[in-house]
């Protein structure tokens, strides 16, 4: 019989946490995995959720934790935690545990609707309110819920994972939680935040990082150069930046596309410098300024446009050269790779307008320095579709008047280079004409860097002059 | 299979659980959306999961954040929040024939998120797709499908047999917004049926299996 008992268990069986999906429940099992060492919902036992109550209601009792972190920012007033100020005199590390094990224990009732989170089990009795899971709402404005109903419909077990997620959230001005896919991922982002909590016993404030999507960048550089590039193939990340209190909501939900994760992976293995330039030229410039003798707090105080434009899907190539000092700030391989997987461009186009700027190159390397220098400058300065023609009219003169064979190239690649790339954000004339000074600065930069600024400044003058005359 | 096209100046879809404060809209629908405009369509509540299949698209031209006076309900109290919303959208259902009657003559308006969202039936149209490498988008997928995307958990369903209605079926989904470069297009790519005149592949759900 027992034996029957315990094969019938068995097939019932199926492990108390699960990765549900849900941003702030998956933070909680991120917490209770790194705590107990564990890779997998699955492993964890009995004691493993034991020990890791009792390490969070002794941090939970401590008035840094209860009144200054989980009410100002998580969950306000919550009975749960004991966050509450009505509770500071009852509250203790044995009443805290108390009432996060009893959460578990608490009995399903298979009439109530199943909880809106995992779907597995049945949501508790008690409405679920903002002060016990971070954003559900209130019951005083029940406007949100079904019906009117007052409160969520979360079962017992998302509602104790929540109640973890204080330990593996990071603390900036409001609270981020970094959601990733596969869950793995996640661990590894949140790793540093446990790790915090057990060497300060305080939340973690993310090195003191004020922006959540520098903290990310600087962790995915990080977390890239250790994993292998397959590694990142389906992977997203989402980053939930929140806070809830009395004093207000408010939540941005910042979703990082999969070629910018493995743009940033690749960029750390591989090139790091490169990236690095790449990154420094998009600081805010007033804020770089005024931190400039704290450089350290540039990268973590300070907007980057890089960021900004790589999360809101606006090209960044730009960035990737360096006009003032005429140098492509990568290797050629992570601009192409930034091209094809992010931009999108298709790889023979890039092939295309590689050889251009390379017969380019071979005909004004055969310029005295100065007209050298006062042809890039031409490109450089092209905004508008005549001036970036002309420059290719100039390099066929030149190339006539210096006896090279060959045209640059025929009417065909020159409709197509002009043309056919077309006004797209993204793939553009502006597009083809910074790979071209990618490619110009990379295989010239240092005979025109040898080329005086000044003469080039004088130049000027002279060559609007030819201008006129033609 | 038919296909309906709807179109709306607005539409919200809030994550299941963010309700304070500000409420940022999902990136496409979440089929629980879709459950309520089928229903509202024939007039009674409809289950996804006895459907023999539903796919659908969403498609929207870019987001903005409306200020938003809200009524207690049952008190005198007011509170503004946030909401954020999609503008000049369309919606494709891909559905058995069978549902051609129905939104020909809508019993209930239809609606995309809020009751001021409504939309209208602007085209259905009897179509045929077929299978190839293509696009996903504008829909949510299992998650198993291994494709990069927004990861969330949903509700497929709702039970409407008793007041206040409540969740049926949950699950977690990849959000793939409607993909708008060739990149997006290509990291998007799987096999699925194609509709060649949105150049979108379009995933059937089935989840009565
Ligand atoms: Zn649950």
């Amino acid at each position: 019989m027992k034996e029957i008992e315990k094969v019938k268990r068995s097939e019932e069986y199926s492990p108390p946490f699960v990765w549900t999906g849900h941003p702030f429940t998956d933070a909680g099992l991120v917490a209770l995995l790194l705590l107990s060492g564990k890779g997998k919902p699955e492993e964890l036992t009995e004691k493993d959720v034991e020990n890791a109550v009792e390490f969070a209601s002794k941090l939970y009792a401590r008035k840094e934790w209860s009144s200054g972190y989980i009410h100002a920012m998580m969950l306000p007033n919550s009975g749960i935690l004991m966050a509450n100020p009505s509770m500071s005199k009852k509250r203790t590390p044995e009443e805290i545990k108390k009432n996060l094990l009893a959460l578990l224990s608490e009995e399903e009732d298979p009439n109530a609707p199943v909880c809106e989170i995992c779907g597995r089990k049945h949501s508790r009795q008690k409405p679920v309110y903002r002060s016990d899971f971070p954003l559900v709402g209130t019951g005083g404005v029940p406007n949100y819920f079904p019906s009117g109903r007052d409160g969520a419909n979360i079962c017992s077990h998302c509602l104790f994972l929540a109640q973890m997620m204080p330990l593996a959230a990071y603390r900036l001005s409001r609270v981020l939680i970094i959601h990733a896919y596969p869950y793995e991922l996640m661990l590894e982002f949140h790793r540093e935040a446990i790790n915090d909590v057990k060497k300060s016993e305080l939340a973690s404030v993310a090195r003191d990082f004020k922006r959540p999507e520098n903290f990310l960048f600087k962790k995915l550089g990080e977390i890239g150069r250790k994993l292998e590039a397959g590694k990142l193939s389906g992977a997203s990340i989402t980053l939930y930046y929140f806070v809830n209190n009395n004093q207000g909501q408010e939540i941005d939900v910042i979703y990082i596309p999969n070629p910018i994760l493995r743009f940033v992976a690749l960029a750390s293995q591989h090139d790091s410098a490169g990236w690095a330039r790449i990154v420094s030229m998009g600081w805010n410039r007033g804020c770089a300024k005024r931190l400039a003798k704290k450089q350290e707090e540039i990268e973590k105080s300070c907007e980057n446009d890089v960021y900004h434009r790589l999360l809101d899907g606006e090209s960044v190539l730009h960035y990737f050269i360096d006009p003032q000092s005429r140098r492509a700030n990568s290797s050629w391989r992570l601009l192409s790779f930034y091209c094809s997987e992010v931009l999108g461009l298709d790889e023979n186009a890039l092939e295309f307008v590689k050889r251009v700027a390379d017969r380019i190159v071979e005909t004004v390397e055969k310029l005295p320095d100065n007209k050298l220098s006062r042809r890039i400058r031409e490109l450089e300065r092209a905004e508008k579709l005549y001036q970036f023609e002309g420059f290719f009219i100039r390099i066929e003169k030149d190339r006539q008047e210096l006896g090279i064979p060959g045209a640059l190239m025929g009417f065909d690649d020159f409709a197509r280079i002009l043309t056919s790339y077309g006004e797209d954000l993204n793939v553009s004339w502006k597009t083809v004409k910074n790979l071209l000074l990618f490619r110009i600065y990379e295989k010239l930069h240092d005979r025109l860097m040898e080329a005086s600024p000044e003469g080039a400044e004088e130049e000027e003058v002279e060559e609007e002059f030819e201008e006129g005359e033609e | 299979m038919i296909r309906v096209e709807l179109k709306a100046w607005t539409a919200s879809f809030r994550f299941p659980t963010f309700q304070s404060g500000y409420q940022p809209t999902l990136p496409v629908p979440p089929p629980s959306t879709i459950q309520g405009i089928l229903s509202a369509a024939k007039g009674e509540p409809v289950y996804l999961s006895e459907l023999p299949y539903v796919g659908y698209v969403f498609k929207s031209d870019g987001r903005g954040v409306d200020l938003e006076k809200i009524y207690a309900l049952g008190k005198v109290e007011t509170d503004i929040i946030k909401r954020e919303f999609h503008y000049n959208v369309e919606l494709y259902l891909y559905l058995p024939d069978c549902w051609e009657e129905h939104f020909r003559r809508p019993h209930y308006q239809l609606l995309l998120g809020r009751s001021s969202d409504v939309a209208t039936v602007e085209e259905i149209k009897r179509i045929q797709l077929d299978e190839k490498e293509a696009p996903l988008g504008g829909t949510v997928a299992p998650i198993n499908l291994g494709l990069p995307g927004m990861v969330h958990s949903l509700i497929v369903e709702y039970d409407y047999s008793s007041v206040p209605r409540r969740a049926k079926l949950v699950k977690p989904f990849i959000v793939l917004p409607f993909p708008r470069t060739g990149a997006e297009k290509r990291r998007q790519t799987t096999k699925a049926l194609y509709d060649p005149e949105l150049d979108i592949g379009v995933y059937l759900h089935r989840w009565g299996e």
